[in-house]
């Protein structure tokens, strides 16, 4: 029962909402924010990347690691909701701050609006999508190395730029 | 007068029509269309293995 309390404390210290503001004039504020979102995204999508590396290569290499994939399959599907559940919220989140904001709008913050929609058509493509080759097609597309990559990087400029 | 025009001037770095900006519009649509196009090849070439000839 203490350990329940203790954790329920130690959650409500690091989650009381306290108002901050984007447009704000303290340029740390608004660094501090941009450097909060990236954390968020870093929980919401490197245990899901993580687990499904593992879980290939324990099909490929087999033998005991195969126990332990099949093992962690049981948390495999919470991870995959907490990464889509996290990954929306930062995506509306994300289009609710360009439309309070669109009087700054960018090249950066329009490249990030592109390749956001594109990653969360896709993911939404690969949930509910029935057909098997718009699947294949669209799981292949949401992994890409090169667009994870373009995404971190405008992310971290649109950060960076964040006070011009 | 001569310092807004600076700021002005400044302002333009990343914004959309100017350079910079348009290199990383150009970039982003560039790298998308690649990834896309990347996919489709891959797709293909799994879906058509290679026949061998005798």
């Amino acid at each position: 029962m203490n350990k329940i309390l203790l954790i329920a404390l130690f959650l409500l210290a690091v989650l009381i909402p306290f108002p901050a503001f984007a447009d704000d004039d303290s340029e740390d504020i608004t660094k501090n924010l941009g450097w909060i979102a990236i954390g968020c995204g870093v929980v919401a999508n490197l245990p899901f990347v993580l687990l499904n590396k593992y879980r290939r290569y324990a099909v490929s290499a087999g033998g005991q690691s195969l126990q332990t994939a099949r093992k962690i399959g049981i948390v495999f599907k919470p991870i995959l909701n907490f990464h889509i559940m996290m990954n929306s919220i930062g995506y509306f989140a994300g289009i609710t701050h360009g439309m309070l904001l669109s009087r700054h709008l960018d090249s950066i913050s329009l490249s990030l609006v592109i390749t956001m929609t594109l990653l969360m058509g896709s993911g939404l493509m690969l949930k509910y999508s029935s057909s098997r080759h718009v699947k294949l097609f669209q799981r292949l597309l949401h992994g890409q190395f090169g667009l994870v990559i373009l995404l971190i990087t405008l992310v971290i400029l649109h950060v960076l730029t964040a006070d011009d | 007068m001569e310092r807004e025009r600076e700021r002005e001037h400044d302002d333009e770095g990343l914004s959309i029509g100017s350079d910079a900006g348009n290199l990383i519009l150009l970039v982003t649509i560039g790298a998308i269309i690649a990834s896309v196009g990347f996919t489709g090849f891959k797709i293909l070439r799994t879906k058509r293995p290679a026949v061998s000839k005798k």
